[in-house]
């Protein structure tokens, strides 16, 4: 999702064959073709495909923080509805009903899913204003080879700083991509680390539906 | 030990987790449906809308687990409330055979 790993390869290749060229009128050509091509892969990404999980997300933890206060408010209304035994076992089923409902609510949906959902909106945010600036100097690039329209007077240093910019340019969008496939490959880790860690915690009886309040 | 418990209160407190464990299931429910499209490309780089998923998933069967804890709560109130008022009614009953003569007994 989001990061297709073929875009730096390609503009890994891309960056090769610039520095390849010719210094010539038809390698001029080609250049122009390359930098268009790079410019096209560095085009920013979206987090659009996340957005309707975000929401939903957002919704189940209001859901369960309102589920949470009524627990709570039934704990305390159960101290004052009586005594013996039997309320006492009920408050502490509640209460550790109730802890229980906290910890999914507050912290181990909360922290992940800020991890993966709204920092990921930044991590993307933060990549598409690389690739802009990156593709930025590949369009000054071309622009600059496109004033050398007459081939008759082709000027090898002029094109040599057109392409150093190029360069330069793809240089800064492939930092950019694998930065954020490296971190994206770091969040994935722990997404499944901390999965693994909830379905196998303790001696928890999935056909027993109790038993999430002993966990 | 006393066992003294007003039914009423009980089943008013039932009926709050009969509220929460409405609102756990519509959480389960969201969760449950967070679905990222496949990436064509997943096998070229961390797939982060699959893990989301699953994660989501794992969530979702948690939060229905907590949904059945909170039923069985409210169930135990309810029974709790309706054995109090038993125990009333027997109390009651067995107090007017006390104070009843036995040939005045129906």
């Amino acid at each position: 999702m989001i990061l297709p790993r073929h875009r730096i390869d390609e503009l890994r290749a891309h960056h090769d064959a610039l520095l390849g060229l010719p210094m010539t009128p038809p390698g001029m050509v080609e250049f122009a073709q390359l930098v268009t091509s790079a410019i096209a892969l560095s085009r920013p990404l979206t987090v659009a495909e996340i957005e309707p999980g975000r929401v939903l997300v957002e919704a189940a933890k209001a859901d369960l923080r309102r589920a949470l206060e009524l627990i709570q408010g039934a704990t305390r209304a159960l101290g004052s509805a009586g005594e013996g035994t039997t309320r006492d076992s009920a408050q502490r089923g509640l209460a550790r009903l109730g802890d229980r409902v906290d910890v999914v609510a507050g912290y181990e949906l909360h922290q992940p899913f800020a991890f993966g959902l709204s920092t990921i909106g930044e991590w993307v945010a933060y990549l598409n204003q690389e690739l802009v600036r990156g593709r930025g100097v590949m369009a000054a690039a071309l622009a600059g080879i496109a004033q050398l329209t007459d081939l008759r007077y082709f000027v090898p240093n002029e094109f040599g700083k057109s392409r150093a910019g190029a360069v330069l340019g793809i240089l800064d969008c492939i930092a950019a991509y694998e930065h954020f496939d490296r971190t994206a490959v770091d969040a994935v880790t722990m997404l499944d680390e901390r999965a693994a860690d909830a379905m196998f915690q303790g001696d928890y009886d999935r056909l027993d539906p109790l038993s999430v309040l002993v966990r | 030990m006393s066992y003294v418990a007003d039914p009423h209160e009980l089943r008013r407190i039932a009926a709050l987790l009969d509220d929460a464990q409405a609102l756990l299931v519509s959480a389960g429910d969201r969760l449950s449906r967070v679905a990222v499209p496949p990436d064509p490309h997943h096998g070229e780089g961390p797939d982060i809308g699959s893990a989301l998923v699953r994660f989501a998933h794992t969530y979702a069967d948690e939060t229905f687990a907590l949904k059945v804890a909170t039923e069985q709560l409210a169930t135990g109130l309810r029974t709790s409330a309706s054995a109090y008022e038993e125990t009333d009614r027997e109390a009651a009953r067995a107090y007017r055979d006390a104070a009843t003569p036995v040939g005045r007994r129906r």
